[in-house]
């Protein structure tokens, strides 16, 4: 006779796994399964509601094509930092590179959209294997300085090489386009992105369970003995700042195509922060992370936002010269706390959450 | 020839300045292992601290009442937890700290009015901006650092990132991010020789950064302290067996950073005006403490004059050839030619790691 418990557990929570093959699997619970069934089934009647005029509105898709480059952006960078355990301060300068190969072949040689998504990641996953070149011989904070360098030095490229990019006036794009599909409103460039956005996850959660990406976690846990077991660390670094380099680059051809512009203000070095911030505040190491500091960071601005329009509506119109500094306050105290109190990050709190509701109605499962 | 020698020499100048920036980055990570990239926003910190002291600059009540009120619940804090003073002693001495620090950005020093001299004045403010700033260090010291004792240092390294944002917009929201005309009248000492002509205020920036400099030296190689400082530098654990509260070590170091930083911003507000901008300034000692080696003081001084001769050279010669604000790149890519050739910079500890 079976308890409850026993039953409730194999149906809806069991992790145990019997093969190698079933643990590698994407979604290994049933729970997780669930849970991305419903986010799809959550989009789509989002989608169709919102043809109807009930729901979201153009605005709220702005922000989720926000959330979405943002987040195929960090994605290379989690696969960086949190895989590799490279630190990069240059991802916004990677993102910047993207963005103005994009605007150029659109708007020099009339490359069609997707075509010009794909030449910008492989432009920038070359300029990650520049970078990526001095991580042979230095590594951690110098490295760290290393990216910082070629942050200002692709933001000065940016800004003063006016016959290529011009300068601070940016480069204006025409509206995106799909195989003659026109992607101008929202709605539609946010399907175009959740689709891009999925194909990109799984792109990142193959690389991480296979031979790539335990080679990766192998030199960010010991890197001698990484070497020692026969991983070739410097190809491997180079991999991995080219794998990351080309997911800002194909984030900043997207972020582009969102703003229909290429400005040198995207790119700045305190995009780069935000988006270490993105990792951090996720949780380091896990692509699910990614998802939940994405979300949280790119919502952060837009709430702060409406509660200053809301004070200066109510309180004081000269409030909303304060949005900028807050801004920046609320940015570095999240990456304070976080590193201070929880270093796992949402992550880390999501996990726990998730076990408790795994065995919801009792306290534990009996073994 | 002459241009090229009066080039150099704004460059020297300068490059104390940022030599100075070097050895704050340089003696916290010594002490900690970690790099303080909020040394631009201490910059324009202990600039602010000064200015108000100096030119008599007051605040809205609702400005500096909660400034007043995070005073005293620091000092309480410090002193209660820290220092384990009876509560009857911290409460009320804290209560008093906030409320003089409260009465100060309230209704000012008045220091303007209480001394005409313009130089006496800045004697007496200097020292008392420095100690503010001081203060502000350790303040930050104890709420952001110490919690990580014990965690890697890049941890602590990405903590000085956000507290940089932090701090920054902090300062935006209490001085906002206009511009303050910074002059301070200091006596003019402005040389002249034939073809060279230096002028006064960035010999003074010279001057006071070099003897700063100084002061930190004979500070750490002469003192009892500095002598703790650099056991503990060498070793934490050993350093605490000898008996060395390394903790307390840390709050001294970064107080220490905290004030000569505030030295060299309140020289590099006085080439110009003083605001929020001006932060990346503090940047630029990257560069210097990466040419010098991470881990050496003395390297900090020859990668500060440097990065300063560098910057005055390529402001002098390559700007005109059409490359606009060249200057602010320039150190940043002999930055990475230096970690292409030699990574752990001119007078670096070489750590060998083949792998």
């Amino acid at each position: 006779m079976r308890s409850f418990s026993e039953i409730y557990s194999d149906y809806f929570s069991s992790t145990a796994v019997y093969s190698y093959r079933e643990d590698e699997r994407i979604f290994r619970t049933r729970f997780m399964r669930v849970w991305f069934l419903i986010l799809l089934i959550a989009v789509a009647i989002t989608l169709v509601a919102s043809m109807f005029g009930i729901g979201a509105n153009e605005y709220h898709y702005f922000i989720g094509n926000l959330i979405l480059v943002n987040l195929i952006a960090a994605i290379g960078l989690q696969l960086l930092i949190g895989f590799t355990g490279l630190l990069s301060l240059g991802h916004a300068a990677f993102m910047g590179v993207g963005a103005y190969t994009s605007a150029l072949l659109i708007t020099e040689f009339g490359c069609p959209f997707i075509l010009s998504i794909l030449v910008a990641g492989l432009m920038a996953a070359l300029f990650g294997i520049i970078v990526g070149i001095p991580s042979l011989r230095i590594k951690g904070f110098y490295l760290m300085v290393a990216t910082l360098a070629f942050q200002f030095v692709i933001e000065y490229t940016i800004i003063h090489w006016d016959n290529l990019t011009r300068g601070i006036r940016g480069i204006e794009l025409p509206t995106p386009d799909l195989f003659g599909i026109s992607l101008q409103k929202n709605q539609a460039y946010f399907l175009f992105l959740f689709v891009l956005a999925i194909f990109f996850m799984w792109g990142a959660k193959n690389i991480t369970r296979s031979k790539i990406g335990r080679a990766f976690i192998a030199i960010r846990d010991n890197d001698v003995s990484a070497e020692i077991i026969g991983i070739s660390i410097f190809r491997y670094k180079l991999l991995s700042f080219a794998i990351s380099a080309f997911y800002a680059g194909v984030g900043g051809a997207l972020f582009a195509g969102l703003l229909r512009t290429a400005i040198p203000e995207e790119y700045v070095f305190i995009n780069s922060i935000i988006f270490l911030a993105m990792v951090l505040v996720g949780g380091l190491g896990r692509l699910v992370g990614t998802v939940f500091g994405v979300i949280f960071v790119t919502l952060v601005p837009v709430l702060l936002d409406l509660l200053v329009s809301f004070i200066a509506r109510v309180y004081d119109p000269n409030f909303t010269m304060y949005l900028g500094p807050m801004k920046e306050v609320v940015f570095g105290g999240l990456i304070i706390l976080f590193i201070i109190f929880e270093p796992e990050g949402l992550v880390g709190v999501w996990i726990r959450i998730r076990d408790y509701f795994k065995i919801w109605p009792l306290p534990y499962i009996s073994e | 020839m002459i241009d090229l020698v009066q080039t150099l020499g704004s460059g020297i100048l300068v490059g104390l300045v940022y030599a100075l920036l070097g050895l704050c980055i340089v003696i916290i990570f010594k002490a900690s292992e970690a790099f303080n990239f909020a040394i631009g926003e201490f910059l324009i910190l202990g600039s602010f601290l000064f200015y108000v002291l100096f030119f008599n600059e007051t605040l809205p009540w609702h400005r500096a009442l909660p400034l007043g009120a995070l005073i005293f619940l620091f000092f309480s804090y410090v002193l209660f937890f820290d220092i384990s003073a009876r509560f009857l002693i911290a409460l009320p001495s804290g209560l008093v700290t906030g409320f003089l620090i409260f009465c100060v950005l309230f209704f000012g020093l008045n220091l303007p009015s209480l001394v005409p001299s313009p130089l006496l004045r800045f004697i007496i403010a200097f020292p008392l901006g420095l100690l503010a700033a001081g203060i502000v260090g350790s303040m930050v010291e104890r709420i952001t650092i110490k919690p990580l004792l014990g965690r890697s240092p890049i941890s602590m390294t990405i903590v000085t990132l956000g507290l940089g944002f932090f701090l920054r917009g902090c300062i935006q929201l209490i001085w906002g991010s206009h511009a303050y005309p910074f002059f301070l009248d200091l006596p003019d000492i402005t040389i002249e020789m034939g073809d060279f002509l230096f002028l006064s205020d960035p010999i003074w920036a010279g001057i006071l950064s070099l003897l700063t400099f100084g002061l930190v030296i004979v500070f750490l190689f002469r003192t009892r302290w500095g002598l703790a400082i650099r056991a503990t530098s060498e070793d934490q654990a050993k350093a605490m067996a000898f008996g060395i509260n390394a903790r307390f070590i840390l709050l001294i170091v970064w107080a220490i950073s905290a004030l000569c930083i505030a030295v060299a911003g309140i020289m590099i507000s006085n080439f110009g005006a003083l605001q929020v901008g001006m932060g990346f300034v503090g940047l630029r000692a990257i560069p210097v403490v990466l040419i010098g080696g991470m881990d050496s003081i003395g390297g900090a001084l020859v990668g500060g004059v440097i990065v300063g001769m560098c910057e005055a050279l390529a402001g002098a010669y390559l700007e005109p050839m059409g490359l606009i604000g060249f200057k602010d790149v320039a150190p940043y890519i002999l930055l990475l030619i230096v970690l292409f050739i030699r990574p752990y910079g001119l007078f670096g500890t070489v750590r060998i790691e083949r792998v």
